[in-house]
């Protein structure tokens, strides 16, 4: 495992489940589609609608819709501050598990 | 000496790193090329590289077997999420892959020294090639995998 780059930060709208899988799933990609997104994390339109919400609200997730073949797609990722606050988060748990 | 209540927040952060890394992994799968695509592109240059060097210059037409490989990765990458560059791995320019990639190499070389001549030699060193390059191949695309999804949780850019 590499060292963080960010400093530990512990993030409670990133320690949700969800939202911190939705975190990781996005965290190796410069983008995904929701379906995408949906299929890797096998959860429902609307649970997973509400979730990639909060996180975009927070600032964490730029949303993309556009339109291919007629039908309205949408494109997910991580924005910088989002991406922050995220490996401050991941390298926040490792901190906990460190401890003796 | 650690209290019941943090080893419980221990075993808590511990499950969802875990979590965390099966995600980004799963992600960098679904992201990256299909198993099969890697499969006959390294089948195809095992073919490639034996029949040039045994019946050049016959044989320089079987290029054109890369065609609908190109076409097949076209397609594959037709709705999939877009890998992160990897800014700063170390774990990839000093690592396995790197590693994989230069026992790689010296592998091809060593082959060119391989004069196949008869029917029997050629299919045996297509074979030889073929399985010698997908375990490289496979090495490296796992290496390359870890990378990035250790990439995407530390680098902040």
């Amino acid at each position: 495992m590499t060292k963080s780059s960010s400093k530990a930060q512990f993030d409670e709208l990133i320690h949700a489940p969800l939202r911190l899988r939705i975190c990781a799933s996005l965290a190796p990609v410069k983008w995904a589609e929701f379906a995408q997104l949906k299929q890797n994390l096998g959860v429902a339109d609307s649970v997973l609608s509400k979730h990639v919400k909060q996180l975009g609200d927070a600032g964490y997730l730029d949303i993309e819709r556009f339109a291919k073949l007629g039908r309205s797609h949408m494109r997910v990722s991580l924005t910088r501050i989002g991406r922050r606050a995220y490996v401050g988060h991941v390298a926040a748990l490792r901190e906990i598990t460190a401890i003796k | 000496m650690v209290s019941p209540k943090d080893r419980t927040g221990q075993d808590d952060a511990a499950r969802l790193l875990q979590s965390v890394a099966q995600e980004s992994g799963q992600m960098v799968k679904a992201s990256g090329n299909p198993r099969g695509l890697l499969t006959s592109v390294v089948a195809i240059s095992a073919v490639v590289f034996t029949l040039i060097q045994a019946y050049p210059p016959q044989a320089y037409w079987l290029a054109l077997l890369y065609l609908p490989i190109i076409l097949w990765y076209v397609l594959a990458q037709r709705g999939r999420a877009r890998p992160r560059t990897l800014i700063n791995s170390p774990s990839l320019l000093a690592g396995a892959y790197a590693g994989y990639f230069f026992i790689c190499i010296l592998l091809i070389n060593c082959l060119r020294f391989w004069d196949a001549a008869g029917m029997e030699e050629v299919i045996a060193k297509i074979v030889v090639t073929f399985i010698s390059g997908m375990y490289l191949v496979t090495k490296m695309q796992t290496a390359y995998n870890k990378a990035r999804v250790e990439d995407g949780n530390d680098q902040v850019l």
